[in-house]
């Protein structure tokens, strides 16, 4: 059998009252290119924090690539790379300067971490401007830094927070070639973004999570037939049509704003 | 994909955390805004110093007086003192900017 490459059992967080994630079950398969979707405040960052080691669950079981987060913790992150929300850069570092030290991190010894950062620089169109601070990056060449240190040590499992959020057709174009690179090579890739057309783009499965809870999971053309035999009305439905359709009930119950009519 | 790397030592870790905080003060200095932030930190930082040693000296002076002219509670009203200097002290240390935010190293395999 298969090693599941992202497996959660019951998953939970509590912020005091608020129950930001309640019984997750996911189950992503090794080389998946795998989508994480659902509402702003429906729990992803919260989720994909917990994926990551960086944010304690409340309850239940996380395992990634077999070994179980709680119990290994090192063994998991130095097999899977992180682009959080927000980034999580050094602004008064260098490009390079970061990347080595993300690579160096990551257990790459001083030479292997400077060549890779160099080939990530070269590959990223980053080569330019080693010499600038982070903090004078645009918004895309921030994220494709973060990209390039989330895969420095080549990593088996990704994990990426929105990494299309506020970046251009260009730099878009240089993520998703590095992406389908990581996947044609073995990786897993585990993304949120709220570009459902990028999603169905390069996702094979997706989970969509909605106040809390997984409502959906599968592959995506599993999801377009659940809801199409729902509809029965024989349309070819877009990731975006069947998104709305499982969590956009109340959509329609938006009231027209007074001063606007 | 590249073989698993296995995460490097404690000590390999805690250099290049250091090699970290070294990079972001050197590059802070390249402008002139940084430079002048090192400037105020170090008149600051002196003028701190200088304030610790003339207290430390003054509490000295104090307890011997207190003792050689046979007045012990005074010594009580002293010990208030370096207990309150000891809460404030931590408040006015973090107001010296914390660049490298350590929750940004938790993605990292840390020892």
């Amino acid at each position: 059998m298969n090693v599941l490459a992202v497996e959660t059992n019951g998953l939970c967080r509590r912020f005091g009252e608020l129950e930001a994630v309640r019984n997750v079950n996911l189950r992503v398969e090794a080389g998946q290119f795998f989508g994480f979707l659902g509402p702003n405040g429906a729990g992803k960052s919260t989720t994909i924090k917990m994926l990551t080691g960086m944010l304690e669950p409340t309850a239940g079981q996380i395992r990634i690539l077999g070994l179980d987060l709680a119990n290994d913790p090192i063994g998991v992150k130095s097999q899977i790379g992180v682009v959080p929300e927000g980034l999580a850069l050094f602004d008064r570092l260098t490009g390079p300067e970061y990347l080595t030290f993300a690579g160096r991190m990551y257990g790459l010894d001083r030479v292997t971490a400077a060549e890779r950062a160099q080939e990530l620089l070269d590959f990223t169109g980053l080569a330019d401007r080693t010499k600038s601070l982070i903090v004078d990056y645009s918004h895309g060449m921030k994220k494709k830094l973060a990209m390039a240190a989330a895969v420095i040590h080549g990593p088996k499992v990704l994990f990426l927070d929105e990494p299309f959020e506020g970046v251009d057709a260009i730099a878009a174009g240089t993520l998703k070639a590095m992406l389908n690179r990581m996947i044609a090579r073995g990786a897993t890739i585990f993304l949120t973004s709220h570009v459902l057309e990028i999603v169905e783009r390069l996702c094979s499965h997706v989970a969509i999570i909605h106040r809390g809870e997984l409502v959906a999971q599968g592959s995506i053309d599993d999801l377009r037939s659940g809801v199409a035999a729902r509809r029965d009305d024989g349309q070819q439905l877009s990731l975006e049509q069947i998104f709305l359709e499982i969590v956009g009930g109340e959509r329609a119950a938006v009231p027209e704003l007074s001063w606007l009519e | 994909m590249a073989g698993v790397i296995s995460a490097p030592g404690k000590s390999t870790q805690l250099f290049l955390v250091g090699w970290l905080r070294w990079r972001l003060f050197v590059n802070g200095l390249r402008t002139a805004t940084g430079k002048l932030n090192l400037a105020v930190h170090i008149i600051m930082g002196s003028g701190i110093g200088l304030g610790i040693l003339g207290f430390g000296v003054l509490l000295g002076l104090g307890s011997w007086w207190a003792v050689r002219y046979d007045k012990p509670p005074l010594l009580s009203g002293e010990l208030w003192l370096v207990y309150l200097v000891w809460l404030l002290f931590p408040l006015v240390i973090s107001g010296f900017g914390a660049e490298a935010d350590p929750v940004s190293l938790l993605r990292f395999p840390l020892r």
